[in-house]
Parts: C-alpha cells; sequence; structure tokens
C-alpha cells in the first residue's frame, strides 16, 4: 500500500512538475503563432505519462489520469484548446494500451527483458507506440466530437509533439544524471 | 543477386495472391463504406509486411512495383480510386517501421531479442507498421482526396491489423497443415 502511495505521488508530481514547465515556457511561444489549437509540437508531459509506465508499472496510470484532471481543468490558464474529459482519458488510455502491447507481446521494457528499459533506443520505441496511439485516439476524437477546429492534420501534430516533448524531457533527464551524480 | 531475383518474385507473388483474395471476397462485402472509410479486412497490408519481415528490405522495389500494377492495371472497381502517392505512403510506413525497429536496437530476426518465430514480436512490428500507415495514409486522404472522415486513420489502422493477422493466421494453418501431412 505504501509503495502504491510512492509511485502515485511521484507520478502525479512529475506530470505537475512537466505540465507547468510546458505551460510556462511553451505555449505561450505556440499561442503567439496561434498553433496551439491544433496540438502543441513539444508537449512535454508526454514523458511524464511514458516514463512512471515504464518504470513503477501499471499502478502509474492511476497517477496519469488524476495528473491529467488536475492540470487541464484546475491548472490550465488559457481559454484555447479546451481539453475535454475524454480526450484526457483518451490519453492515459493509448498509454495503457501500449503497455499491454508491449507485456503481452513479449516485448515488455524490464531491466533484463527482451525491450530493456535502460536502453535508451528501447524507450524511444516505447515512445513512438504510445505516441502513435495518442495521435490517432485524440485526432479522431477532437474533429468528430470536440470543440476545437477540425483539422486532418491533427493527428500528426499530436504524434510529433508527443515524440518530441518526451525525447526533450529525456536528454535534460540525462544531462542533469550525469552533472548530479557526483553530488550523491 | 540470384537470391534477390528470387526473393522477389516470391514476394510479389505473395502480394498479388493477397490482392486478389481481398478483390475478390471481401471487397464485394465493403463496398457500401468502402470509398469513404478504408477496408476494415485488408489483406494486402500482409502481402506488403510479412515479405519485408521475412525476405528482407531488399523486397520493397519489387512489392512497391507490384502494389503499383495491382492498383492500376487489376483493380476492377469504380470506388476508391487508390493514389499512387497513398502507395508510396503505406511502402514509407513500412521503410519507417524497419528502420525505427532496426537502429532503435530491436531487430528482429532469427537470432535476435525480438524473433521472427516468434509470433508475438511479428504483431509487434505489424502494429507500427499499421499505426504509421493509418497516421500518414489518413491525413494524405483528409487532405489531399478531400474525404472528411475522422475516424479514416483508425480504420486504415484496424484494416491494416486484422487484414494481416488474418493472413498470418492462415499461413500459420497451411503451415501447419504441412507438417501434418509430412509427418
Amino acid at each position: 500500500m505504501y509503495k502504491i502511495f510512492e509511485i502515485l505521488s511521484i507520478t502525479i508530481t512529475f506530470y505537475l512538475f512537466l505540465f507547468v514547465i510546458w505551460t510556462i515556457f511553451i505555449v505561450p511561444i505556440e499561442l503567439s503563432r496561434d498553433s496551439l489549437a491544433l496540438g502543441s509540437l513539444l508537449f512535454l508531459p508526454h514523458a511524464a505519462r511514458v516514463l512512471p509506465v515504464v518504470y513503477f508499472g501499471p499502478w502509474a496510470l492511476l497517477g496519469i489520469i488524476v495528473a491529467e484532471y488536475l492540470c487541464w481543468y484546475y491548472i490550465w490558464p488559457f481559454d484555447i484548446f479546451d481539453r475535454t474529459g475524454m480526450g484526457v482519458l483518451i490519453s492515459s488510455s493509448a498509454i495503457a494500451v501500449t503497455w499491454g502491447f508491449f507485456k503481452l507481446l513479449d516485448a515488455e521494457l524490464k531491466p533484463f527483458g527482451n525491450l530493456q528499459n535502460t536502453n535508451w533506443k528501447h524507450l524511444v520505441i516505447f515512445i513512438i507506440f504510445s505516441a502513435l496511439f495518442n495521435g490517432l485516439g485524440n485526432g479522431a476524437y477532437y474533429p468528430t466530437f470536440g470543440d476545437s477546429e477540425a483539422a486532418p492534420l491533427i493527428s500528426i501534430r499530436f504524434v510529433m509533439g508527443d515524440i518530441i516533448g518526451a525525447l526533450v524531457v529525456i536528454f535534460f533527464l540525462a544531462i542533469f544524471r550525469k552533472l548530479t551524480k557526483d553530488l550523491t | 543477386m540470384k537470391f534477390l531475383f528470387r526473393d522477389s518474385i516470391v514476394a510479389s507473388l505473395f502480394y498479388f495472391t493477397t490482392f486478389f483474395f481481398w478483390v475478390t471476397f471481401i471487397v464485394p462485402l465493403e463496398q457500401d463504406f468502402l470509398q469513404t472509410s478504408g477496408s476494415l479486412l485488408f489483406l494486402p497490408a500482409a502481402g506488403r509486411i510479412l515479405p519485408v519481415l521475412f525476405f528482407g528490405i531488399k523486397t520493397m522495389p519489387a512489392l512497391f512495383l507490384s502494389s503499383l500494377i495491382a492498383w492500376n492495371f487489376f483493380w476492377p472497381y469504380d470506388l476508391y480510386e487508390a493514389r499512387n502517392i497513398g502507395l508510396l505512403i503505406s511502402f514509407l510506413a513500412i521503410l519507417i517501421a524497419w528502420g525505427i525497429f532496426k537502429f532503435l536496437d530491436a531487430e528482429i530476426s532469427f537470432d535476435s531479442k525480438l524473433k521472427l518465430s516468434n509470433w508475438r514480436h511479428l504483431v509487434l512490428f505489424i502494429l507500427l507498421c499499421s499505426l504509421l500507415n493509418g497516421l500518414l495514409d489518413g491525413a494524405y486522404y483528409s487532405t489531399d482526396v478531400n474525404i472528411i472522415n475522422p475516424f479514416i486513420s483508425l480504420r486504415f489502422f484496424v484494416g491494416d491489423v486484422t487484414g494481416t493477422i488474418f493472413i498470418l493466421v492462415f499461413c500459420m494453418l497451411i503451415v501447419s497443415a504441412f507438417d501434418i501431412k509430412r509427418n
């Protein structure tokens, strides 16, 4: 029980942190070009969906759902890009579906598995799969049921934003790890 | 060179077989919604994905040529105008998926971690090919051909996955049947 609580707190904190960083530094730049309504091209919080599930397992999914609702309903400060509850659910489901496929198809990311969570290349494969599921799901949902403007290329923008955002975060984490490894 | 020629011919024949099976048995059942949405059991997806897995990326030119011939000369209906750019995108999706697996240290072969002899690993590759094809072709058809259907990407993805797995199961049954006969 304590372990689950720990996983949930770390996941929610990590998501909140990346969401705030994205809202403060990336969103204003994209807002100035009116392109955000079709999906961000550098969606940093995607890393906070992928990494906890890869390293902590499926319990992190619960934390992701809670964090997404908190962020999009209570922290998101802009009027544009109305994020509906179903969109949040689709994003979380995309991670769950990806994790399920990797587990059931004998390719779960583990320290000593066929695909390893210590190998950044394998991590990138997981990110690509999750971004594609998220892009396809949300790309179909928003033009059909959402309030935002329909765009045929919304799926591609979602996929690109998720992949680039997650890679940037991983890159920064790697640099952070390298710089701080002597401090411990 | 000899193997390239042989593999290319086998791959092309495999593509034509899946194409004709699809046109003969599946398309007549799906005619009402095929124009705007894409097939939900697209067997030729197996014709282009499985040969790349088993014979290698070198069969891609032959497969692309086969698909051009099949769609431009053997497609018997007026509906669902297949654009050559759409075909090119489909093959690009396979090329990208193959590149992702190869360069991200997850190549599928008989002696690597992800094995050609493990059907689960094959399905993983099929999923990636179908996701990329759904995403790219869905975006292309929505913008260029002016088919406005937000679900087209999802339907392309589902059609490719079900079609490829259907053919994979069919091939496994045939192989099993021959084994039983031989024993």
